[in-house]
């Protein structure tokens, strides 16, 4: 009825039809492989402060501060992370908590189990009924944070620093500071 | 109960909401805000629009709303949900049913709020407790499908005594909109469409 969006890519009920990202707690009893899109884990005890990049795919189910680009691949945050960060990334799922930025090119999925307060950029989003969150949901495919996330290199240094898995350099991003202060309740 | 007949079936038909959402412009960025919950079905909704939909969660700081003892206090909470990182003009305000669970200077209170962010001739749609004397003691989400229906989730059995904002009332209290139209729903419910008044004329 309302569908006035060139939407020929939509589905219905994007929810149920979307191939998705595996949850965290599938993720863990899978058994690792060494194969591409098996992706790394920062596991419950890990603290990491700073920026993270990276060609594979990411886990975080622990506590992750700074800054997160991974724009290739997927990101979840698993039902135990906490991650007080920005994200860049092809895809974002949402199962814990998050307090940030989610930039996503293609899609950001919001679990039921998550607490998000920040700002979500990303053409596609879906979220699951029951999830907390406050703040803005961008879904304007021409929205400039978007375009200048994804449309050229937006971070000097990342072409000098090719890296494969998560590697930490020392020191978060400033171009993605603006976040939101609140804190999680 | 109003929500257990909503919660099945073909939910409310709600036309002025209906008409709102037909009257986004496909062509052009729209910023809603929301002040109920994020809920699946308005983002499914709303994401075939050029849109980005700022969540409130005005349920969720009600009792909040309630501990606070005077009016600065109140007027913080609510200011505080609309505290953001964004500051861009807004076209529309979803309100739900949530005004019934604010008192008459809160209502005030979040209009003088909401006008701040407004851009120039923005709507705010509202569903407000009429016929019944009675409404659930807790606000429950009200979720659209992509047709425009509106269903409640609302797993609430407790009541409580409904203010029953009549449509003058609404106006005195929120001076800054002016009411467009309003419609007595067949549920009791009485829908209300306001836009925000030009500046220039107060």
């Amino acid at each position: 009825m309302f569908n006035k969006r060139d939407t020929s890519s939509a589905e219905p009920d994007r929810s149920t039809t979307e191939a998705p990202i595996r949850s965290s707690s599938e993720r863990a009893s899978a058994p690792s492989s060494p194969t591409k899109g098996a992706g790394a884990v920062i596991g419950p005890s890990i603290h990491i402060e700073g920026a993270l990049k990276g060609d594979e795919d990411l886990l975080i189910e622990g506590k992750v501060k700074g800054t997160v680009e991974l724009k290739k691949n997927s990101v979840t945050i698993g039902e135990s992370g906490q991650v007080n960060a920005d994200i860049f990334a092809h895809t974002i799922a949402v199962e814990g908590r998050l307090e940030g930025k989610l930039i996503a090119s293609e899609r950001v999925m919001i679990r039921k189990s998550a607490q998000i307060r920040g700002t979500i950029v990303a053409p596609r989003v879906t979220l699951e009924d029951g999830a907390q969150f406050n703040g803005s949901i961008d879904m304007d495919p021409e929205t400039d944070a978007l375009k200048n996330a994804f449309s050229a290199p937006a971070h000097p240094a990342a072409r000098s620093e090719k890296t494969s898995g998560a590697p930490i350099s020392g020191s978060a991003d400033k171009q993605a500071a603006n976040a939101p202060a609140k804190s999680l309740q | 109960m109003l929500s257990a007949a909503l919660s099945q079936g073909r939910g409310l038909h709600a036309p002025l909401f209906e008409q709102v959402i037909r009257g986004l412009d496909v062509d052009r960025r729209q910023v809603i805000l929301d002040c109920g919950a994020a809920r699946s079905g308005t983002i499914a909704l709303l994401s075939t629009f050029r849109c980005r939909l700022d969540v409130l969660d005005l349920a969720a700081a009600l009792p909040r709303l309630q501990r606070a003892t005077d009016a600065d206090e109140r007027r913080d909470v609510l200011a505080d949900c609309l505290d953001g990182p964004q500051q861009e003009p807004v076209q529309l305000v979803l309100c739900w049913n949530l005004l019934n669970y604010l008192q008459p200077s809160d209502i005030e209170t979040l209009a003088d709020l909401l006008a701040a962010r407004l851009a120039a001739g923005a709507r705010l749609h509202a569903l407000m407790e009429y016929s019944s004397p009675l409404m659930p003691a807790r606000p429950g989400h009200w979720v659209p499908d992509a047709s425009g229906r509106l269903y409640a989730d609302q797993p609430e059995t407790e009541e409580t005594p409904a203010p029953r904002y009549s449509p003058k009332a609404l106006e005195r209290l929120m001076p800054q909109f002016r009411p467009e139209r309003s419609i007595l729903l067949g549920n009791g419910l009485r829908e209300h469409l306001f836009q925000l008044r030009s500046r220039a004329n107060g």
